[in-house]
């Protein structure tokens, strides 16, 4: 059994992730940042189509949580959900789809 | 932590199960369990036979594995003599290893024959065995001292559970089967499966004990060099040296012990692995890997199976009655099949003839396609029948007799699904929520509080995924 969530932490805000990325224009003409490697646990995974983007940006009243998720499908055959943290910058695996 | 599970003197000890007096005797040892009476198991004093096995009341006026019925009818003429009873000491067999398989897959149960495994037993009785009842995984050999007292032997690998969580649930395993079969296991703890067989020799039925790492050099060098598989003559020599125990067996210079056992270069290499698997053990180095006895468990691997066996009073030996009687078979087994929704691959007929000096008649068939259509079946029956019967025939020619069936046993195995199933995760069934709250009540045993959670829903539209639901753990109430 893979846990997604670490020890100790019920919430499982993700795993750790390292994440390569490029920059590409958006709808919106703007250039964004986007994954384009992701490596989990040693392998490569090559994101081949990214299928869904969205960005939550709650709790700033509190202690804000400011996030661009991505829904992507790899070389390797994964569909997962990612995110990076846009206050630290750093990636999280979220969510594996099996 | 590696367990070992014995169930000391088993064959004795199945047969008094019968008796439930016995088994509260058996199970609560006090002022009246000594009276007791001895049993040998393997026939009447009178026939010309070893005995199978014997109780321990029996061992203490000097009985011995591999022993003649008569000579233990002299050193102990109070005992009580019954033939043995194979199945049904193979039965308990299984019903151990079932229970086993609840706390963990890496069970390795010991043929049972190793009851006998000081001895030679008796070739007639191994051609009794059916063949599909023999665990294939061929344990490391053992010394004497392992097959005293007649036990069934079972490895499990506990994995990396630390020793202070591997006793209570080996704690656990014991009352469990206690519980379930009558019997009273032995339990032998400890990081190789050498050291915790030997636990498990050395421990009284109903107790566990645990030999931790550090303790391991001080419990083995005191141990008799019974424990090692030594040959008849190796251990007379040793003996004459003086040598009793694992400790003193060490100590000595192998290349001195060469020369005084004058061992050729076969018998000196396998020595020489013996003496290296000790010394590792008392004296750790960590230059000498870990060496056969300390091998990995095996997982169990179980083969399902659906038979049918008809026994006839008189021997039968008609073809056409034989063939009537296989279509029966055969429809009875194609609607168990598709009760079960399965199909099979492999059929197997077995004809035991009247003359009991002969093996059973033993044919296989493998389809290539698996079926559970009464009508391939009954074709694919009809095909080992007639190859069977002319193996009969021929048997009977050389003895100039007619030939007699007296039990006809038909085995399908290989098994594939009739079509994917989805596996009944809301099955309600009360027998299945019995065993699964059983077996979940095991594994919470096994690994703890604070391992088993259930996702619960929170706020099911949140926008971060992690707060959409919550981990509740599980309680194993």
């Amino acid at each position: 059994m893979t846990r997604l969530w670490s020890n100790g932490d019920r919430w499982g805000i993700g795993l750790p992730i390292k994440m390569n990325t490029q920059y590409a224009t958006g709808d919106d003409s703007a250039i964004y940042e986007r994954p384009s490697l992701l490596t989990w646990q040693n392998q490569d995974h090559l994101v081949i189509e990214i299928t869904k983007t969205w960005r939550v940006d709650i709790d700033w009243w509190r202690e804000r949580v400011w996030r661009a998720y991505f829904k992507l499908q790899t070389d390797t055959g994964l569909l997962v959900i990612v995110y990076q943290d846009l206050l630290s910058g750093k990636w999280y695996l979220q969510r594996l789809y099996d | 932590m590696i367990a070992c599970l014995t169930v000391p003197y088993f064959a004795t000890a199945v047969e008094r199960r019968k008796d439930l007096s016995s088994v509260e005797k058996l199970s609560h040892p006090g002022p009246g369990s000594g009276s007791l009476p001895g049993l040998v198991i393997g026939g009447q004093p009178w026939e010309p036979q070893p005995l199978y096995a014997f109780s321990q009341e029996v061992a203490k006026n000097g009985v011995r594995p591999g022993m003649s019925l008569r000579l233990a009818h002299v050193l102990s003429p109070q005992a009580e003599f019954i033939s043995t009873n194979l199945p049904h000491y193979f039965s308990a067999h299984g019903e151990i290893t079932d229970i086993l398989t609840d706390f963990t897959n890496l069970v390795e149960p010991q043929k049972l024959w190793s009851l006998a495994e000081v001895e030679p037993l008796r070739k007639a009785k191994r051609r009794d065995l059916p063949a599909a009842n023999l665990p294939t995984n061929q344990p490391a050999p053992l010394g004497k001292a392992f097959g005293r007292r007649l036990p069934a032997r079972y490895t499990l690998d506990l994995q990396s559970l630390p020793p202070v969580e591997a006793l209570p649930l080996a704690q656990e395993i014991g009352r469990s089967v206690r519980q379930h079969t009558y019997l009273s296991p032995a339990i032998g703890l400890a990081t190789n499966r050498f050291v915790a067989q030997m636990a498990a020799v050395l421990t009284h039925p109903n107790h566990a004990r645990t030999i931790s790492l550090e303790d391991e050099p001080l419990f083995l060098s005191a141990q008799t060099i019974q424990f090692l598989p030594l040959q008849k003559e190796m251990d007379r020599r040793l003996s004459l040296l003086g040598i009793r125990t694992l400790g003193q067996f060490i100590a000595l210079p192998l290349a001195s012990l060469h020369s005084q056992l004058g061992l050729d270069r076969q018998s000196g290499r396998e020595f020489s692995q013996l003496y290296y698997l000790v010394k590792e053990r008392i004296q750790p180095t960590g230059r000498i890997g870990n060496f056969y006895s300390i091998h990995q468990v095996q997982p169990l691997a179980t083969e399902k199976q659906e038979q049918i066996a008809y026994y006839f009073d008189d021997p039968v030996n008609n073809l056409l009655n034989i063939e009537r009687i296989l279509v029966r078979a055969a429809s009875e087994l194609a609607a168990r099949l598709h009760q079960a929704k399965q199909e099979t691959r492999s059929l197997q007929l077995i004809l035991e003839i009247d003359r009991r000096q002969n093996d059973p008649i033993y044919n296989q068939l493998s389809r290539r396609q698996p079926t559970a259509d009464p009508l391939h079946l009954i074709d694919s029956l009809r095909e080992l029948l007639h190859l069977s019967w002319q193996q009969v025939n021929w048997l009977y020619k050389q003895s100039g007799s007619e030939p007699g069936i007296i039990t006809l046993k038909v085995i399908l195995t290989d098994f594939c699904s009739v079509a994917p199933i989805q596996l009944s995760l809301f099955e309600q069934s009360k027998t299945n929520a019995h065993r699964l709250q059983e077996i979940l009540s095991n594994l919470f045993k096994k690994h703890g509080s604070g391992s088993f959670f259930r996702p619960a829903p929170a706020d099911i539209d949140h926008p971060l995924l992690e707060r959409r639901y919550r981990l509740l753990e599980l309680n194993p109430a």
